[in-house]
C-alpha cells in the first residue's frame, strides 16, 4: 500500500465524513449524526472515525458529560476535529478535488491527445 | 372463491348485517338490498370508498381476538389493529399482565389511536387514554430530543417522556452490536460496545423499528473487520515507533 504516513487515503467516504465534520467545526457531532450528515451507512464511518482519530490524530473524541440515570438515556461519544486536523482536512479535500478535477479533464480530451 | 376468500366475506358481509339498524342484507350473488335508513348509506359508502386508516386516527373498536402478545381490535369492518400488551398493561397502572384475558375480553369496546401503520399496513394502536395521559405528561417536562431530526421524517410526533421508554431497542440488534464490539481488539471492545449500544438507543428513539435497526447492526458487524484494522494499525505504531 502506498499510504503515506501522516496523511489517509482520500477515499470518498472519508472525504464525505471530513466534509461533515468540517460543516460545522465549533459543534462536536456523535456518530449517529455524523451518519446523517455524510449520507453513509453506519458501518462506513466508525472505521474511518477510528483511523483518523488513533491513526492520524485529526480527530478527538470524548464521552457527553451527562448522567445516564438522570437524563434516561446512555451518553453519546462526540467526535470533533482538532484544529490541525481541521487544517490538514482542508487541505487534503481541496487536493483531493483538484485531482479528481484533473481526472475528469483528461478523460475529456480527445483520444491521442497528450497529457 | 376460494374457501378462505369466502369466510373472510362472510365476515365482512355479518359485520355490516350487524351495524346496528343499517337494514341491509347482502345476498350471496352480491345484491345489496339496503333500507333508507343513513347507516345503510353509510355503510355502502364505506366499502365503496374505503377510509384508508392513517396515524392519529381515533376510533372505538371492538376486541375480536386475544393472543399472547396483544389484542386485536376491529376498527371498521375488514379493518383491525393489534393493541400490544405493552400498551394494555400501561392502561392497567403499568402492572405486568401475565394473561391477556385477564384483562381484555372478546367484545370489549376500546377507544384506540393509530400509532404506526408499518409498510404491509399493519396498524399498531394505543389506547386513547395512555394517548392523552402521555400529552399531559409531555406539557409538564416540555423540549424535544435532539435525535429526531435524524429520521429523515419517519418520525410523526414528538415522543412523550412515557414513549421515550417505550420505544424499544431490538435484543437482536443489540445482541449483534454486542458482537460487532466483541470483535475488536480487547483494549477497544469497551468503549465500542457502549458507543454502539448509545447509537442503538437514540436510532430507535428516532423511530427506527426492528428492521432499521437490525440493517444498521449487520452494518456494524459487517464493518468490525476494517473497525479492528483501522485500531490495530494504532497500536502497532505505539508499540513499534
Amino acid at each position: 500500500m502506498d499510504r503515506e504516513r501522516g496523511k489517509p487515503r482520500m477515499t470518498i467516504p472519508t472525504q464525505r465524513v471530513l466534509r461533515a465534520l468540517l460543516a460545522n467545526p465549533a459543534h462536536d457531532m456523535y456518530g449517529l449524526q455524523i451518519c446523517a450528515e455524510a449520507e453513509l451507512p453506519t458501518g462506513t464511518i466508525h472505521p474511518i472515525l477510528a483511523r483518523l482519530e488513533n491513526e492520524y490524530g485529526w480527530l478527538t473524541s470524548h464521552w457527553e458529560d451527562i448522567d445516564p440515570a438522570k437524563e434516561g438515556r446512555p451518553r453519546r461519544r462526540y467526535y470533533r476535529l482538532t484544529e490541525d486536523g481541521a487544517e490538514c482536512a482542508r487541505i487534503a479535500l481541496a487536493q483531493a478535488s483538484a485531482s479528481a478535477a484533473s481526472l475528469r479533464s483528461l478523460r475529456a480530451r480527445p483520444v491521442g491527445g497528450s497529457a | 372463491v376460494s374457501t378462505a376468500a369466502g369466510q373472510r366475506q362472510g365476515k365482512m358481509i355479518n359485520s355490516i348485517q350487524d351495524g346496528a339498524d343499517a337494514g341491509i342484507t347482502i345476498e350471496n350473488d352480491g345484491t345489496i338490498y339496503a333500507g333508507t335508513t343513513q347507516e345503510a348509506r353509510a355503510a355502502i359508502d364505506a366499502i365503496a370508498n374505503p377510509h384508508i386508516p392513517k396515524v392519529g386516527d381515533r376510533f372505538l373498536g371492538t376486541v375480536v381476538k386475544t393472543t399472547t402478545f396483544g389484542a386485536f381490535v376491529s376498527l371498521l369492518p375488514g379493518k383491525d389493529g393489534l393493541l400490544h400488551i405493552t400498551q394494555i398493561r400501561k392502561l392497567h397502572g403499568g402492572k405486568r399482565v401475565e394473561y391477556i384475558d385477564d384483562v381484555v375480553h372478546i367484545g370489549d369496546k376500546i377507544q384506540v389511536e393509530i400509532r404506526e401503520v408499518d409498510d404491509r399496513g399493519k396498524l399498531s394502536l394505543v389506547p386513547i387514554e395512555v394517548v392523552e395521559r402521555e400529552a399531559a405528561k409531555e406539557d409538564l417536562s416540555g423540549g424535544t430530543s435532539e435525535v429526531q431530526k435524524l429520521t429523515h421524517g419517519r418520525s410523526p410526533a414528538t415522543p412523550s417522556a412515557d414513549e421515550r421508554v417505550a420505544k424499544r431497542v431490538s435484543p437482536s440488534a443489540a445482541g449483534l452490536l454486542d458482537l460487532a464490539a466483541r470483535l475488536l481488539p480487547a483494549a477497544d471492545r469497551a468503549r465500542y460496545g457502549e458507543e454502539y449500544r448509545s447509537e442503538l438507543w437514540d436510532l430507535a428513539q428516532a423511530g427506527a423499528g426492528r428492521t432499521g435497526q437490525l440493517r444498521h447492526a449487520v452494518c456494524q458487524v459487517a464493518s468490525a473487520i476494517p473497525m479492528s484494522r483501522a485500531l490495530r494499525s494504532l497500536r502497532r505504531r505505539i508499540t513499534a515507533p
